[in-house]
């Protein structure tokens, strides 16, 4: 791939996947700062790691693959900031996606309140499932079974439900 | 479309710093190298005594060691592939969580060369010749080894507070999607 071919498609990854990935740095920081800071080393992996894509897998879900893997990277070291993050925020002002669920939405709060405390894996499955991903994706993404992700999903949303009703009364 | 541009420009320049800084760096240490391999190993000086080449072969090979597992260091963590699979990720980032790691492990013939080297210094130039040989060594084992136990211990209590959680959260996560 040469560098123009290079640089178009990461153009087209930025453009179809940026709300998506906007959405998924959720699982891993709070902030809105250390959000586009998380989305901006996802997308600095996904550039250096462009010339070894070998349409082994779809490329929305190699996209997601490096997504997680930069986000559970991030949780070690979001809190530090350094001077090549402070750098890519002057030169670099992502725009806020438009597509991010509503903020003062309390249903979405209350929701996330709860899959927050989900262990990282369910928080990421259920997450790619909310997101509307197949089972088979979801499957291919975290390299476990089509009926493991069903029973997973099944068990994770009992375990929303219990976690819901503890901190917000029934479900309505 | 011109977010996705400046991102580039600003992926090449902070790409084109990282190289510049690793090329810095490895200059530093081939001037050093070079200086001291000029200065103490094969300065062609005939009163140059035997300890001043054996001091300065230690130090040599103690820089450029070094600069080797830092060059290693350096492309080890950039080599780590995000578009693989998260229990292969997990797997293949675990071993760089560990304290005692193989490029930690490397570090201590290193230690023990500039330890021959500074012992060498000593005994040669800033010690009474008074005392015998066996207490002026072990007056400059003592503290040396003295601080290097405690960057030690500095060091694994730094990893203790930063590295150490995040390994065990991994390890969790891999059991957590072995899990049936």
């Amino acid at each position: 791939m040469n560098d123009k071919q290079k640089e178009s498609l990461f153009q087209k990854l930025f453009v179809d996947n940026r709300d998506r990935i906007y959405r998924l740095t959720l699982l891993y920081c709070r902030e809105m700062q250390d959000r586009q800071d998380l989305l901006q080393d996802i997308f600095y992996q996904i550039w250096r790691s462009l010339d070894s894509f070998r349409n082994e897998s779809q490329i929305d879900t190699w996209v997601y693959r490096i997504a997680i893997n930069t986000g559970i990277n991030s949780c070690r070291r979001h809190r530090t900031r350094n001077r090549w993050r402070e750098k890519w925020r002057e030169d670099v002002e992502l725009a806020e996606p438009v597509s991010q669920p509503d903020p003062t939405d309390e249903e979405i709060q209350r929701l996330y309140n709860c899959i927050q405390q989900l262990s990282p894996v369910d928080q990421t499955l259920i997450h790619l499932y909310l997101e509307k991903l197949s089972n088979e994706k979801i499957a291919e993404i975290l390299a476990i079974s089509g009926i493991n992700v069903r029973v997973r999903v099944h068990r994770i949303k009992q375990r929303i439900k219990t976690i819901w009703e503890n901190e917000y009364g029934p479900m309505e | 479309m011109s977010q996705a541009l400046s991102l580039i420009d600003a992926i090449r320049h902070s790409e084109e710093k990282i190289q510049k800084t690793l090329r810095g760096t490895t200059v530093m240490f081939a001037v050093f190298t070079l200086f001291y391999l000029l200065l103490l190993v094969v300065n062609p000086d005939p009163d140059l005594p035997l300890y001043a080449r054996i001091m300065g072969g230690c130090y040599v090979t103690a820089f450029g060691s070094f600069l080797f597992l830092l060059r290693e260091q350096i492309y080890r963590s950039r080599s780590l592939d995000y578009s693989q699979p998260l229990p292969e990720f997990l797997t293949a980032y675990l071993p760089r969580l560990k304290f005692f790691n193989p490029l930690m492990i490397a570090v201590i013939p290193m230690l023990l060369l500039i330890d021959i080297g500074v012992t060498l210094t000593l005994l040669n130039n800033y010690w009474p010749d008074f005392e015998p040989t066996w207490l002026k060594v072990l007056s400059i084992q003592i503290p040396y080894w003295g601080i290097m136990a405690s960057f030690l211990l500095f060091a694994q209590a730094r990893w203790r507070r930063t590295k150490k959680p995040f390994a065990d959260q991994i390890k969790e996560m891999l059991s957590d999607l072995q899990e049936d």
